[in-house]
């Protein structure tokens, strides 16, 4: 009977998210009971966020597998999350989870090249290239900047990144990142400080300073 | 001082924000692909589940009182009194006696059934001396 409910409840919910507006905690709850088309909207809502976070801890190599394997941890966690109103809170966590997993992974060899190898034989090339291709264009400043705030974060230790992404790059408030992180706050704060003082030494080295 | 490394704080904050890096636009079929590779919900795994949970306690409780209506609340009976402890011993020994006596009895039965000629010759064997 129940089950019956839950899958009319479901359908239901896959045709009324495609026209009405749905809060998150609906939408979360339609997914407990197994809603697809309202998963494909959560996903819609959060994906920028979960892709720039995740790209900023593990680069480019493999993104969409790690975001996919965000998504799909998530489908299949969401009937234990029990308040939904720290699902932003919950992803940002399995998104961790998923870039920590990565970077064993490369730590063990299980990759030929570590990421900062990649980044720096074939991403350098890449950017060398879109540098040179983009000689004339206005933003260039812009796209070096860019790569040193890429190169910076690859300089951190990758707890100090975490808390440096998730504070600084994604505006979370420290409390937040705690619970992200599972560490307490004072913790998140000195790692802040360190990351913080860390990447402006890289910068200075780099010839910017503030 | 603290203001100076408020406001480079800032400009280090602004400037990261402002910069940080782009991720590459996604894969076009990724979200379908996503969707696709849910799995689905299964309800019936969970009531499986749920059912198990409440079946195995609930068996094990009704075994239980079904073998404690059966079979009684047996306290062990101590003998409290001298005169309790005195009469069992009494009774079991008188038992063990008892029992001692019908083997007894039944071996005098055995010797009562011999036949009766040989002690009546004995008997006047002895009377004859």
């Amino acid at each position: 009977m129940s089950e019956m409910l839950a899958s009319e409840q479901a359908s239901k919910a896959d045709t009324e998210s495609e026209t009405g507006v749905q809060t998150e905690q609906e939408l979360i709850l339609l997914c407990q009971q197994g809603a697809r088309a309202s998963f494909r909207l959560l996903y819609q809502r959060y994906q920028q966020r979960v892709r720039s976070t995740l790209y900023q801890l593990c680069g480019k190599s493999l993104l969409d597998d790690l975001v996919q394997e965000v998504f799909l941890r998530a489908w299949k966690g969401l009937p234990k999350l029990k308040t939904t109103k720290y699902f932003s809170t919950w992803l940002y966590r399995i998104s961790w989870n998923v870039a920590t997993d990565q970077r064993r992974k490369l730590a063990r060899g299980k990759e030929k090249a570590s990421f900062n190898e990649k980044y720096s034989d074939k991403e350098r090339l890449n950017y060398d290239k879109d540098l040179f291709n983009a000689q004339d264009a206005p933003d260039l400043m812009h796209l070096h900047y860019q790569d040193l705030v890429q190169r910076g974060l690859n300089n951190l230790s990758f707890d100090h990144r975490c808390v440096l992404v998730l504070h600084d790059l994604e505006d979370l408030p420290q409390k937040q990142v705690a619970q992200i992180l599972d560490i307490p706050v004072g913790t998140v704060k000195s790692r802040l400080f360190h990351a913080r003082n860390s990447f402006k030494k890289f910068l200075e080295q780099q010839g910017i300073s503030f | 001082m603290n203001n100076s490394h408020n406001d480079n704080q800032d400009n280090l904050i602004s400037f990261l924000q402002r910069n940080q890096p782009i991720p590459p636009s996604a894969y076009p079929d990724l979200e379908q692909k996503i969707i696709d590779s849910l799995e689905p919900r299964s309800f019936r795994h969970r009531k499986y589940c749920k059912t198990l949970t409440w079946t195995i306690p609930s068996a094990i409780a009704t075994g239980f009182l079904f073998t404690t209506v059966s079979m009684g609340v047996r306290t062990p009976r101590i003998a409290i009194e001298p005169k309790d402890l005195e009469n069992f011993l009494v009774n079991n020994w008188q038992d063990t006696f008892n029992t001692h006596s019908t083997t007894f009895v039944e071996d005098s039965e055995a010797d009562w059934l011999l036949p009766a000629v040989s002690e009546s010759k004995q008997t006047v064997s002895v009377s004859s001396k």
